[in-house]
């Protein structure tokens, strides 16, 4: 588990204050991020290594190291479970942590909150996405 | 017409086909709309039927004067629709859509099939002869123009719009949250709706928001507890396949309707069960939470940049949750002190 980025498209993403929104476009699921959620979302947005991450977060948090891990990590599996995040290819370039956490706080737990209300109507009336493959190229 | 061709040939052959179908019609009705700020013609192909399904815009009906900015072409046809590359899909139902390779899309859907060439700003909507779209009767414009409009800095969202002279409100929500029923309870408590099923939020520098469409509705619990709404209702062909009546509520009272104003706050709509509405505050999360997601669902191709658009509205603007008690005039009342 190294670096990852959005699984974009068709994830579609934006943080507002300290919240992130996520939509899966595809599947229908919309998704919101806490506080905590939002900022480990940026820096894995940013290319960030997850060990760089673990020890950024661990450092400016006053948490200790295998805390802040077992949640980055469960955290990730889910962004993965979820086909939010995807492993970043070697041709992306690697970011360096630059966001900000609470210092002598202790480190919240990230919680993605999990929303299917319009995937249930999507399937009572379904739109098939079809590629451009019986297009000919352009002349 | 193959889908193997090239799309541009494509795109002309439609164009002869929507001829042809004007032809057969007895020549194009034009009509133009300014929405939005945009001039907009609808060249009409068809009959009553098609004319009733563009009766949600009479409001934003212009005199015909110069060359409009977009066209769109709104056909009846007999037997077969324009062949395409949706004929290639394999469906259990709903929608097919796709990209035209040079920008724009295709829709087809429930007898009726939309495309929209982007680079010529050429709209179509075929339909099947005789069919009254009972579940989507705004269907022939509302993707062109979410596309459209959205490459314009105005985007086109599912909630409904209620304000006066002070500004707006965006009543935003899920479907079937409460937004139709707060919007007719507003009306009722003296403010001026300026949409229901969908409104224009033109994020300028002053963020707007604009009418659309004026046709508004009323769930069988917005009837019961508004009972001078039911006398109103269009009737059983506007009824919607949810049960929804469709009532056009500035036939009945002109003044309901404004086309537009500067956007105030947002409101999460959500159902209280006893009679007081109350008003609590919202985060910006919890208002792109609440309006972004169906917006971007309902514009064929909208993405990334939309949701950053909507994003940038949303975080200069304030946002509560109104929860919605079962007294309408309650509702008004909050609504009323976010302007």
């Amino acid at each position: 588990m190294s670096r990852f980025r959005p699984n974009s498209p068709p994830v579609v993403h934006e943080t507002v204050g300290d919240e992130t929104i996520i939509v899966n476009l595809d599947a229908g699921v919309y998704y919101a991020l806490n506080s905590s959620g939002s900022r480990l979302w940026i820096e894995l947005e940013r290319g960030v290594q997850v060990a760089e991450l673990v020890d950024d977060v661990a450092r400016q948090s006053g948490a200790s190291a295998d805390e802040v891990e077992a949640a980055v990590r469960a955290f990730i599996d889910t962004l993965v479970a979820e086909d939010l995040v995807v492993e970043a290819e070697n041709g992306d370039q690697p970011g360096a942590p630059s966001v900000t956490w609470p210092t002598g706080t202790g480190f919240t737990a990230p919680a993605l909150e999990r929303y299917t209300d319009m995937q249930e109507l999507l399937l009572l009336d379904p739109i098939h996405d079809i590629g451009v493959g019986g297009w000919a190229e352009e002349r | 017409m193959t889908p193997a061709g090239s799309s541009t040939v494509f795109s002309d052959e439609l164009a002869r086909a929507a001829d042809a179908a004007s032809y057969a019609a007895g020549g194009y009705e034009d009509r133009d709309y300014r929405i939005a700020g945009h001039r907009i013609r609808v060249r009409l192909a068809g009959p009553p039927t098609l004319q009733r399904l563009l009766s949600a815009l009479d409001h934003l009906r212009v005199a015909q004067a110069g060359e409009p900015e977009l066209v769109v072409a709104v056909c009846e046809i007999d037997g077969e629709m324009p062949h395409g590359p949706w004929q290639n899909a394999v469906l259990a139902g709903g929608a097919v859509r796709g990209d035209l390779p040079h920008g724009g899309f295709f829709l087809a859907h429930d007898g009726a099939l939309t495309v929209f060439d982007r680079a010529r700003a050429a709209g179509y909507y075929w339909q099947e002869r005789g069919l009254w779209n009972r579940r989507h009767p705004l269907y022939p414009l509302s993707p062109i123009l979410g596309d459209w409009l959205g490459a314009r800095g105005v985007y086109l969202v599912p909630a409904a719009a209620v304000g006066n002279e002070r500004g707006s409100v965006l009543l935003a929500g899920a479907p079937g949250s409460g937004k139709s029923h707060a919007m007719h309870a507003c009306v009722r408590g003296g403010l001026r709706y300026i949409g229901d099923d969908a409104c224009l939020l033109d994020a300028g520098e002053t963020t707007l928001l604009r009418s659309v469409y004026r046709t508004t509705h009323a769930s069988r619990r917005t009837l019961d507890l508004m009972q001078h709404l039911a006398p109103l209702s269009a009737g059983a062909d506007w009824t919607s396949a949810g049960g929804y009546e469709t009532i056009f509520l500035d036939d009945h009272a002109p003044a309901a309707l404004m086309t537009e104003a500067p956007l105030s706050a947002i409101g999460i709509v959500e159902q209280f069960s006893g009679p007081r509405s109350r008003v609590r505050a919202a985060t910006s999360g919890d208002a792109l939470a609440a309006l972004a997601p169906w917006a971007l669902r309902n514009v064929p191709g909208a993405g990334q940049p939309m949701l950053e658009q909507l994003a940038r509205v949303v975080g200069a603007t304030p946002a509560v949750h109104l929860e919605c008690g079962t007294d309408p005039a309650g509702i008004a009342t909050a609504v009323e002190g976010l302007l």
